[in-house]
């Protein structure tokens, strides 16, 4: 039985209709929740955090006038660093386009740093000297790389010698790579940091040592290789099922593992790494010195110099030291300075740093400067959700995920989080930045 | 789990955004197809093209099971999980219907005219 004419013609303008009718919705429903002000907010830093924050503010509110400062112009998928480091990717993939191209129409971009942050005054003061007022402020700092920590490192070597480092840069990801792949052609000895300090991507210095294990034993070469693992925390992760986890994985796969030694001084030439060993934060007055063909550095972290110096920084608790900035962890609003909010890495809490961290605090931000603009009082919670892709070998990885407390968070309840998947695998590789690109955009 | 679909749909919507040109292409010929098939051809076998159709659709789901690891990077040996094989049978069964709508208004056509 053939469909009549007239049915037929439904079934087409039906087809038609629907999108249509979903765009009118979607335009309708966003038209009617923005909030009417003048406020002028500051957002500093135009990395993942502070972009999503100015695309979900610009939807949120009519009217505002917001400024973006960052000297930055090119943006960068740092999650796409380790995938680089580890051969998988080109450097370009990890490399995105011009901040511009992410930042929602009609806000400020002021091409310069944060030098100053001065929040008794709502004011901040650029590098260049321009003083900037605000009604309210977003910290999307990021921190701040403190290679100079470690006696004779230098950031330019990166790359030669043996020496290299996946935080610095993409173009330090990618020449880890170069280095990699000529070390497990000969093989050696293998020396890989991590540092007593919170960093962003906890996970990196471990995924970069199971991919150096994994790439030798493609090529057949590891047992040529002696590779050890030096981390100056007092655990392989901060979550312990995962540090006993990867412990096992590092002992099945004879990587040795040292804690609580902080690698203190480097000397480049002569390819030797020097480790204090600390006790509880102390140093135990034990110095080794280990010769290396391949050492991958993970400096300490803190905050910007501007935040740590400023009345925003943690003056006392466990975030004090890294002069990290204070905010509830809950609601991301500051504690003592109520029209500053904080995004990313520059948070003082526990854990968070990583961009899946942007992707759930971006809405609580968001949404709670919306409501400070009309003096109503922070409604949500925010748990720390932090996710990491931890690559085991090329084709798995383990898809960590956790809150605040380190308690384990699952997003699907099908996929065992001690266990390799291909799906972890998979989204790291392929799905990831798409969705960072969504969360850019305010749009997840 | 509603939030968990937006943002599948936001990041195929990213993904599909360089080529979203043809994708427009290919779905504005596929809208012709069926067009043709449904307005020009009131005598489309539409129940005769659909073992056809269902036949290239499985061609494509079997071909996408067996090349998905390896066009990911991974393998077959990295499936560990239910929710792996459950990932990669589900990818499989998108591209084979994709495959089989695709086809049918063109060969339900098709089989009008022989």
């Amino acid at each position: 039985m053939q469909p009549s004419p007239l049915g037929r013609r439904r079934l087409l303008a039906g087809f038609a209709a629907t999108p249509l009718a979903a765009a009118l919705a979607g335009a309708s429903a966003s038209a009617q929740a923005r909030v009417r002000t003048q406020a002028h907010i500051v957002i500093a830093g135009s990395g993942a955090g502070g972009i999503a924050i100015a695309n979900r503010l610009a939807r949120g509110l009519e009217g505002a006038r917001i400024t973006i400062i960052d000297g930055r112009e090119q943006h960068l998928y740092q999650p796409g660093w380790t995938l680089v480091a580890g051969g998988i990717w080109p450097m370009e993939r990890a490399v995105m386009q011009h901040n511009s191209r992410y930042h929602p129409r009609g806000i400020e971009w002021v091409k310069d740093y944060v030098a100053e942050f001065d929040p008794t005054a709502n004011t901040v003061v650029t590098r260049g000297g321009q003083r900037i007022r605000y009604d309210f402020l977003v910290v999307a700092t990021g921190l701040q790389l403190n290679y100079k920590a470690i006696a004779g490192m230098d950031e330019a070597a990166l790359g030669q010698n043996g020496l290299t480092s996946v935080y610095a840069s993409p173009q330090a990801a990618a020449s880890t790579w170069k280095l990699m792949d000529a070390f497990r052609r000969t093989g050696g000895r293998a020396v890989m940091t991590a540092p007593h300090t919170p960093m962003k991507c906890a996970g990196a210095p471990v995924k970069v040592t199971f991919l150096l294990d994994d790439r030798m034993r493609e090529v057949g070469t590891r047992e040529r290789a002696e590779i050890s693992y030096h981390t100056g925390g007092a655990a392989l992760f901060g979550v312990d099922v995962y540090h006993q986890d990867i412990g096992r994985r590092f002992e099945r796969l004879g990587i040795a593992h040292h804690l609580q030694q902080r690698l203190t001084g480097i000397d480049i030439g002569a390819r030797r790494a020097t480790f204090s060993t600390f006790n509880a934060g102390q140093p135990t007055g034990e110095v080794n010195t280990v010769d290396y063909d391949f050492i991958h550095v993970v400096p300490p972290m803190s905050a910007p110099d501007a935040v740590r110096n400023s009345d925003l920084s943690w003056k006392e608790g466990p975030f004090a030291g890294g002069g990290w900035l204070e905010v509830n962890r809950e609601t991301l609003q500051h504690r003592r300075f109520p029209n500053v909010f904080g995004i990313g890495d520059i948070n003082g809490t526990p854990r968070g740093k990583t961009a899946a961290t942007v992707k759930g605090g971006a809405p609580i931000v968001a949404g709670h400067l919306i409501r400070a603009i009309q003096n109503q009082a922070p409604d949500q919670k925010f748990n720390g959700y932090t996710s990491c892709p931890l690559i085991t070998r090329v084709g798995s990885a383990l898809l960590v995920e956790f809150d605040h407390d380190g308690n384990l968070v699952p997003t699907l309840p099908l996929i065992d989080p001690l266990q390799d998947s291909f799906f972890a695998w998979t989204m790291k590789v392929h799905l990831l930045k798409p969705a960072y690109v969504a969360v850019l955009r305010g749009r997840a | 789990m509603l939030y968990n679909l937006w943002l599948g749909l936001n990041i195929v919507f990213v993904m599909l955004l360089p080529v979203l040109w043809l994708i427009g292409l290919v779905a504005l010929a596929w809208c012709a197809t069926l067009v043709l098939a449904l307005l020009r051809a009131p005598k489309a076998q539409w129940r005769k093209a659909l073992p056809t159709s269902g036949l290239i659709g499985l061609a494509g789901m079997v071909l996408t099971f067996v090349l998905l690891p390896t066009l990911v990077g991974s393998s077959f040996a990295d499936l560990n999980q239910f929710a792996d094989w459950l990932f990669a049978i589900g990818v499989a069964v998108g591209v084979g219907v994709a495959f089989l709508v695709a086809t049918w208004p063109s060969l339900s056509y098709l089989k009008k005219a022989a």
